[in-house]
């Protein structure tokens, strides 16, 4: 992604884009320019250019147009994800990747949608959090509640980088042999429940027209009591993967460094799209 | 040698076998103390919510009549006794294996009724009971709209009772679901027996209980207390370990030995039970929560163990659950070479190679063996390290405590099964002295069993999510009660378990949950830091662990019950003989 010219363009405005190397900010950020003014009841044109010729402006709507559906493929297939993780069905969200695609988390990176992907979902998440069952046991509780999308489909719309953050509900049985956990789950307790903050930083890929998950990266960043809530949110903390397969017969294909300690308030992160006014990028 | 109730095998009585053992119930419950006649000749009928509709006529001080909805009237005999503006009585239903114990408030008309009956769980000798709020239908009277209510007034408080039987108990309610109890007459073995209760608010002073000892005899003690005079009227039903047949009502008087904290919010008063979101609703009449390790623990046989073990053995595993408030790990050990002599008993010597490993070998021995271990300072100058006795039948593990600064040590000894259960832990406690250069033994002090934390009790936080509460209730037993969400306490169970004093406010603790799921924790709580660490060691289907042990402590009060234990004379109780003499005259 050539940042320096994305910025130095104009959404919107009179300049003329290269219909050879179109910049793939400059359609977002003309979609988004396209949404925020159908939203705001004709308060500007969509992206009307000077002396258009009807075929470019065609070919221009038509290109708008494939870019908010790419986007919006998107949206559908990470909602697809959320919501197949939520259930527990594991199967359904490995279908959701590419042949080659791969999963980063806590520290692993799990390589191959019927390899390490389905290491990481069906026996590590799947046996651990919800014995192996097409549904959550009970106690399991995810939900992901998505949001602040940002999509950036690539200029040959084959490729697609997105950014979702997320807020989830988390709450897993507590595993123990100890007489104090039976007690607690006789007593309807037993389960672990918190808040967390987190980032997917993902990647896409269009295979014969369908899109999906060339690479999903998921950062926790904050977590916090259930019952305090954000306000006494602290940095993630989650016990990231220290053996590689077959060591740990869950474990990721390799090992990456564990991001940084975050600041559970809030985490700069660069913007990946400009701002819609301003048109600068901030980097945090 | 008696046998602790959690290990007595009582009868699995048949249905039949009840019938037979109640029909002497049809003449009413015997009293040492004389009843009260306030209830002949008056005739009522009680209304419950959701619940029985009884119409009562009380023709004599022992006799009524029940119609229970209005059907058929059956005649049966029936104690009183009364408590202030409380009138409890108590009666069986003849031909059936029912019957009723009804709390009256005279002051407001207000009646509670514990429906009673046996036959009702798979162990029929089991006591089952369902409560029913209700008041007493006057003619001509507008109902009552509120009341009798659970209520946690009551949690937490400890009392020593003395029945007119002779009967002496401590009971205690740590919990508002279930109470523990110590029999210091009946059974003498100063252990905490926990069972499934009910807490009743009458009112400010005066409140219902009840239990019903599940896992044990099945026996059920009701009771209205009033707490401004500290006494009590009550009834108790059911079938001794003798399978003899206990219906008797008493009277008792006590103390308050002492009140736990309760660290429920302060808008929360008890009168809904705050399980969690997970709890199961009770299915049918009767039905609730009841903690029964005694059938749900698997027993394995000591081979059975032994594979599991071969098969998975974890020590020392940082993540787990009970480890996440553990002290830091010490390498005071690393590079330092001793010997600990116990009194009468082993010469191990040791070599500590670093932080994580040592040799050690019997006294005499050539050859060193190589060990894992782990090391805390629970005190200055003071190490309480593990490890385990590797390639044994069954497995081994050593829990020493090093005081370097008095030259003491005291050895817990553990290894798998009992002569109940391979998967259980059994264990000795040896006290000696260390030697090694630079420490001076003395000859004669030991580390020692203590009776100094008996009565005091702390919750104890082993990770942000698992907190359980420690009544150290006798020199020899403890229980542990969890806490609910609203941090109420609930499910609540004990074992028998050994206390040694260490230094002041340094004590070592070591627990088996015998007949439970067989595991040992063993700990040394400095009561300086409120912190305690040590480890955890258990075997069962899924292999063989020694666990690390943290928590964090804060103090939650005291029960002032020292006084009570130990040997000493005790009263002669007559509760067998003239009980079984007065059930021998009903059933003639």
């Amino acid at each position: 992604m050539n940042r320096e010219e994305t910025t130095s363009r104009s959404i919107g405005g009179p300049m003329k884009p290269s219909t050879e190397r179109r910049s793939f900010i400059w359609k977002t950020g003309a979609a988004f320019t396209a949404l925020f003014a159908a939203a705001s009841a004709g308060a500007s044109k969509p992206t009307a250019v000077k002396n258009e010729s009807l075929e470019d402006k065609v070919a221009r709507l038509s290109d708008q147009l494939g870019v908010l559906g790419d986007m919006n493929a998107i949206r559908k297939l990470h909602h697809a994800y959320g919501s197949g993780l939520d259930r527990g069905a594991y199967d359904d969200v490995i279908n959701l990747f590419a042949d080659d695609g791969e999963a980063r988390f806590n520290g692993g990176v799990f390589l191959g949608k019927n390899k390490g992907v389905r290491r990481l979902f069906v026996e590590h998440f799947g046996r651990g959090l919800a014995e192996n069952r097409k549904a959550p046991i009970q106690g399991f509780l995810l939900d992901h509640a998505q949001q602040e999308d940002i999509v950036e489909v690539a200029p040959d719309r084959q490729s697609a980088k997105a950014r979702f953050h997320c807020i989830v509900q988390s709450g897993v049985p507590v595993e123990s042999n100890s007489s104090l956990l039976a007690m607690a789950r006789l007593q309807g307790q037993g389960i672990a429940q918190w808040w967390e903050g987190g980032v997917f930083d993902n990647t896409y890929v269009k295979e014969k027209d369908v899109w999906k998950i060339s690479r999903l990266d998921y950062r926790a960043i904050w977590q916090a009591d259930y019952a305090l809530g954000r306000s006494y949110a602290r940095p993630a903390c989650v016990r990231p993967f220290s053996k590689t397969y077959p060591d740990d017969p869950t474990g990721p294909d390799m090992l990456i460094p564990p991001a940084p300690d975050a600041q559970a308030e809030t985490e700069p992160r660069r913007f990946l799209i400009p701002h819609p006014m301003t048109r600068e990028l901030w980097n945090g | 040698m008696n046998e602790p109730m959690h290990r007595f095998k009582y009868t699995k009585l048949s249905k039949e076998a009840i019938d037979g053992k109640l029909v002497p119930t049809a003449a009413g419950p015997i009293c040492m103390s004389e009843y009260s006649d306030f209830l002949s000749g008056k005739t009522f009928k009680i209304v419950t919510d959701n619940g029985p509709v009884l119409s009562y006529a009380f023709k004599s001080k022992n006799r009524l009549v029940l119609a229970e909805k209005g059907e058929t009237t059956v005649e049966s005999g029936y104690g009183a006794l009364t408590l202030k503006h409380v009138v409890f009585f108590s009666h069986m239903v003849p031909g059936t294996q029912k019957g009723f114990n009804v709390v009256l408030d005279l002051t407001n008309d207000l009646a509670t009724v514990f429906e009673v009956w046996f036959s009702g769980y798979k162990d029929n000798r089991e006591v089952q009971r369902q409560m029913y709020y209700g008041y007493i239908e006057i003619p001509g009277k507008e109902s009552p709209t509120t009341r009798h209510h659970l209520t946690n007034r009551i949690e937490g408080k400890g009392f020593h009772w003395i029945q007119d039987t002779g009967v002496e108990t401590l009971e205690f309610y740590p919990s508002i679901v279930s109470s523990s109890f110590v029999e210091l007459t009946r059974r003498g073995d100063e252990l905490t027996y926990c069972a499934p209760s009910d807490f009743i608010m009458i009112n400010d002073n005066m409140y219902i209980y009840d239990r019903v000892e599940c896992e044990f005899s099945g026996v059920m003690t009701i009771y209205v207390m009033d707490l401004f005079s500290v006494t009590q009227i009550g009834a108790r039903l059911g079938f001794n370990e003798k399978d003899a047949l206990e219906y008797y009502m008493f009277r008792g008087s006590g103390e308050i030995v002492g009140q736990l904290a309760v660290l429920e919010p302060f808008n929360d008063h008890g009168d809904k039970i705050a399980f969690g979101p997970n709890m199961t609703p009770a299915a049918k009449k009767g039905e609730r929560m009841v903690y029964r390790p005694l059938q749900s623990f698997a027993n394995m046989t000591e081979d059975e163990v032994h594979q599991a073990g071969l098969k998975k053995t974890t020590v020392f595993d940082p993540d787990a659950n009970m480890a996440a408030h553990s002290l830091p790990f010490s390498d005071f050990l690393a590079g330092k070479e001793l010997t600990v002599r116990y009194d009468d008993g082993p010469v191990w010597n040791y070599r500590f190679d670093d932080a994580k490993k040592l040799r050690w070998r019997r006294e005499g021995e050539a050859q060193w063996r190589e060990e894992a271990y782990r090391a805390f300072e629970p005190d200055d100058g003071m190490i309480f390290f593990c490890h385990l006795r590797s390639g044994t039948k069954p497995a081994e593990c050593k829990k020493i405590v090093l005081d370097f600064a008095n030259g003491l040590t005291t050895c817990v000894n553990s290894r798998m099964g009992t002569e109940y259960m391979g998967n259980e832990v059994s264990y000795q406690i040896a006290f000696g002295v260390i030697e090694m250069k630079g420490v001076e033994a003395p000859r004669y002090v030991r580390h020692a069993l203590t009776d100094e934390l008996a009565g005091r009790a702390f919750s104890w936080s082993y990770s942000d999510q698992m907190t359980s509460m420690h009544a150290y209730s006798t020199p020899h037993s403890a229980s542990w009660t969890i806490y609910m969400d609203n941090q109420a306490l609930g499910a609540q169970w004990s074992a028998p378990c050994k206390y040694v004093k260490l230094r002041d406010d340094v004590y070592l603790f070591s627990l088996v949950e015998e007949a439970c799921n067989g595991g040992q924790m063993t700990v040394v709580i400095n009561a300086k830091i409120m912190h305690d660490c040590g480890f955890g060691f258990s075997g069962g289907k899924n292999g063989l662990e020694i666990g690390i042990i943290g928590a964090l402590a804060r103090n939650i009060g005291c029960y002032d019950v020292k006084r009570f234990f130990g040997p000493k004379p005790r009263k002669s109780v007559n509760v067998d003989g003239r009980l079984e003499a007065k059930v021998s005259r009903n059933l003639k």
